[in-house]
């Protein structure tokens, strides 16, 4: 069990005419070694949810823990907590402020209490994995850097300290279609690494294509916590939760209602969708 | 993080309506008669007449009161740097070199009161008139300047850019603190030096948003056209009401109630 969280309620600003309630009796776990999507409309409470895994806020009410340990305890260190999930906020790349993509890079360890030798090697490790190879840009400023290398070695900031847990917010946030892809396949190959990822995302085909179970908040409310695929077959819900469809999913809702009955709801599986299409148009499948 | 000084709380209550220029003018009287007080009764009906203004305002103390802690520290250096270094009067206490008489004492109260009592008028202001509101009565109290070469305009222009930002570079404050402490970054314990230090990470990002964003912001206003006050109408044009008469006429009478304690005391 890597995170569990039981009854989480969070209220901003309370005792102000601003109070808002953003999450409400919130209650899951996630094993290690899941891949898990949190998606929702925008507000629906999922930034507000994934600070409390890390210990940046604390619940009103209910409780997190992260491999056993209580965070609302006081004797749980929230830096050990803080290095084992690590957490890339939305639009990471404004967080970095070191000389050097080196040095920030291994911010994050040597604040974790590593040596500056175990730092540099985990700093060095962690810009291989992210794809940034080339010394030389190491040695740049972070700030001469294009978006998306930024965006790499900000990644790159968290996996130094080596967390077995990986939380990240809209990754693909303001990226192109390319750097978008290449942000999805890095997640992919830590994820293979043996790393547990949770990932917040409004690309619907992004958690269609790479989680193995998706949350879905709405209104603070944890109203739905399935494999993609049960979720983007529940029309009712996905349109309850605002949700989109994945492109392959829209495709076969179309074609379902254009009568290809045999076509399965909620197929978001480029070669599951061209197989179902094959068999229908053998089959001669108008069965509407 | 929460900072109440200075924020805005909305409502409606009379307070709330009264004309940003008569408010600002009545706040700047108000600080004025503060230094007049000179009694235990003066003072005291000065406060009485604040804690009137904040009840018909409908903000709760609690806000007052709380946004007063940041200027507590100051309020609480103006007492006891009074108290020890106010000379004459009679000793009521004496420890080595420090001596404290009673002018020394009643020196210390008057100053941490004015403080108090300044601090309780100017938060009305801002509690209950929006930024906007507050710099749109400042440039057209300000207007008459302009004539000589005063940029009113410009000066309430860079006012509301500013204030329309304190929150917003707040939020990313908080953002980029998060996210730092997501990387184990310490903000709250060691010494001066380490504290001052551990801020550089906070502080960068946010020095390079702040002018990120005054480059949106310049070229937003540019391709809008802006050029200045010259020539510019309003969409909300400021318009004295009966209220406003109302709260000078109440004020006036305060104000001429404790002028005529002061001097025929
Ligand atoms: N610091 C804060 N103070 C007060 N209210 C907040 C704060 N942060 C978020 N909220 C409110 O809490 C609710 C949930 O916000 P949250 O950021 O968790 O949503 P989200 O699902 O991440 O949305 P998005 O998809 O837009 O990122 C929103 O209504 C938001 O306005
Ligand atoms: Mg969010």
């Amino acid at each position: 069990m890597s995170i569990e969280v039981r009854n989480l309620t969070h209220v901003y600003m309370a005792g102000t005419p601003f109070e808002k309630k953003a999450l409400a009796d919130v209650s899951f776990s996630i094993d290690s070694g899941e891949f898990v999507g949190i998606i929702g409309h925008t507000g629906s409470g999922k930034s507000t949810l994934i600070m409390h895994l890390n210990g940046l806020l604390m619940p009103t009410s209910g409780e997190c823990l992260v491999d056993g340990m209580s965070l609302s305890d006081k004797n749980t260190s929230l830096r050990d907590v803080r290095r084992r999930v690590g957490m890339v906020f939305q639009y990471p790349e404004y967080q970095l402020f070191e000389e050097t993509v080196l040095a920030d890079v291994k911010f994050g360890p040597k604040n974790m209490g590593f040596s500056d030798s175990e730092a540099e090697a985990g700093a060095v490790e962690a810009l291989r994995q992210v794809g940034l190879e080339d010394e030389r840009v190491w040695q740049a400023s972070p700030f001469e850097l294009s978006g998306g290398q930024k965006r790499r070695v900000a990644i790159a900031g968290v996996l130094a300290m080596k967390p077995n847990t990986l939380i990240l917010d809209e990754p693909t946030a303001g990226l192109d279609p390319r750097g978008r892809g290449e942000i999805m396949a890095l997640m992919r190959s830590i994820h293979a690494a043996g790393v547990t990822v949770v990932m917040v995302s409004h690309s619907m085909a992004d958690v269609a294509n790479l989680c193995s179970r998706a949350l879905v908040m709405s209104g603070g409310r944890l109203i739905a916590d399935d494999a993609p695929r049960a979720i983007f077959a529940d029309a009712d819900l996905v349109k309850r939760a605002s949700l989109g469809l994945p492109p392959c999913a829209q495709l076969s809702a179309a074609l379902r209602e254009a009568g290809f009955g045999d076509i399965p709801a909620g197929l978001f599986d480029r070669n599951a969708l061209t197989d179902a299409i094959e068999t229908a148009l053998r089959t001669g499948g108008m069965t509407a | 993080m929460t900072i109440t000084l200075g924020q805005y709380f909305p409502g409606t209550s009379v307070i709330h309506r009264l004309d940003p220029r008569v408010k600002i003018v009545l706040s700047l009287a108000l600080i004025v008669l503060v230094f007049f007080c000179n009694s235990a009764l003066t003072y005291g009906l000065f406060l009485a007449f604040l804690l009137g203004v904040s009840a018909l305002s409908r903000i709760h103390l609690r806000f007052i009161i709380r946004g007063m802690k940041p200027i507590l520290f100051i309020v609480l250096m103006t007492f006891v740097i009074n108290m020890l270094f106010t000379s004459g009067g009679t000793k009521i206490w004496s420890w080595r070199f420090i001596t404290i008489t009673d002018l020394g004492v009643q020196t210390a109260v008057r100053m941490a009161l004015r403080l108090i009592l300044l601090v309780i008028v100017s938060q009305i202001l801002t509690l209950t008139t929006s930024s906007i509101s507050l710099t749109d009565g400042l440039e057209s109290l300000l207007k008459p300047l302009a004539k000589i070469g005063f940029p009113a305009h410009e000066l309430a222009m860079m006012m509301s850019i500013a204030m329309r930002f304190i929150p917003t570079l707040m939020k990313e404050a908080d953002k980029i603190m998060k996210a730092q402490k997501a990387r184990g970054a310490d903000f709250e314990t060691g010494g001066l030096i380490k504290r001052a230090r551990a801020m550089l990470p906070l502080l960068v990002p946010l020095f390079i948003s702040a002018f990120r964003r005054a480059d949106e912001l310049a070229m937003a206003m540019e391709a809008r056209c802006y050029r200045g006050g010259v020539r510019r109408t309003r969409m909300k044009v400021l318009k004295l009401t009966r209220l406003d008469a109302a709260a000078v006429a109440v004020e006036a009478v305060f104000a001429a109630l404790i002028l005529i304690l002061v001097y025929s005391a």
